[in-house]
């Protein structure tokens, strides 16, 4: 295993985000996923996209600004 | 919310007050995002919820209540705050593909001397908030939805009323500018090295 990119690499590149994001068909799934069985270039690349979106996930729920919970349902109730 | 500060009785207020009251959490951090300022976002989802509970009755009971919530702050968003903004250039997207490829294999190859320094796992998280706010509202929107809230391509492509190949061209060209800055971070401060600096 290298992580140069050899010459299938750039074929899957354009690919990989769908294949995260588990958008792929069978066909072309399965195809990614061999070639990142045996390719350290582009499974490093996955991986730093996963980390990615592991970071932006963390942000999906936070906690609320002191008080607004209030604010929003006194804003409702004067509406 | 605790019920000393719930005064609507009726039984639509009680319904809206479980299901919908709860999600001002998840709403909240992705309107943060899309406004990037905190008094925005609280008046976004304010907004949002105002227009919920006008038009509560339309929601279909079953269906995906965090979808229909979001396709109305997306809504208003972008109505309400979005400068108009066109679609880039056959050419600004090949150019941003091979900057992409070029930088992504430069890196990679660094991790071998420097696996430690260039671990992304180890970015801040206001580093994150800082490299998507530097985003353009029409690929930090569908990064929001997609990659903070987990929104499918479909969703997505109903929310904004574009096609879904639309969405995917856009969240993918926001993902590498956000990968891009995110690698030119870790390059130039190092997670280690910051963190030290930092005390």
């Amino acid at each position: 295993m290298t992580a140069t990119p050899g010459p299938d690499c750039s074929n899957i590149w354009p690919l990989v985000f769908e294949y995260l994001d588990a958008s792929l068909d069978a066909t072309r799934h399965d195809e990614v996923a061999s070639h990142l069985e045996h390719c350290l270039h582009c499974q490093r690349g996955a991986d730093l996209q996963r980390a990615i979106r592991g970071l932006l996930a963390a942000d999906a729920e936070q906690d609320l600004p002191p008080g607004m919970e209030e604010r929003v349902l006194k804003f409702l109730q004067s509406e | 919310m605790s019920p000393a500060h719930m005064s609507l009785d009726t039984a639509r207020s009680q319904e809206f007050e479980t299901l919908v009251l709860p999600m001002v959490r998840r709403l909240y951090p992705a309107a943060l995002r899309m406004t990037r300022k905190e008094e925005a976002a609280e008046d976004l989802v304010q907004e949002t919820l105002l227009r919920a509970w006008r038009f509560f009755d339309k929601f279909e009971r079953g269906t995906n209540l965090k979808a229909w919530l979001f396709r109305i702050m997306t809504n208003l968003y972008i109505t309400q705050y979005q400068k108009a903004q066109r679609e880039p250039s056959v050419e600004e997207l090949d150019a941003l593909d091979q900057d992409y490829e070029h930088t992504v294999s430069a890196y990679l190859i660094d991790q071998d001397t420097n696996p430690e320094r260039l671990a992304l796992e180890r970015v801040e998280r206001e580093v994150v908030r800082a490299a998507v706010d530097q985003l353009p509202d029409l690929f930090r929107i569908p990064i929001v939805l997609c990659d903070l809230q987990g929104f499918s391509y479909k969703d997505i492509a109903e929310m904004l009323d574009v096609p879904i190949g639309t969405v995917m061209s856009r969240l993918f060209r926001g993902r590498k500018q956000l990968q891009l800055a995110l690698m030119d971070y870790a390059r130039l401060h190092g997670h280690t090295a910051h963190k030290e600096a930092a005390g």
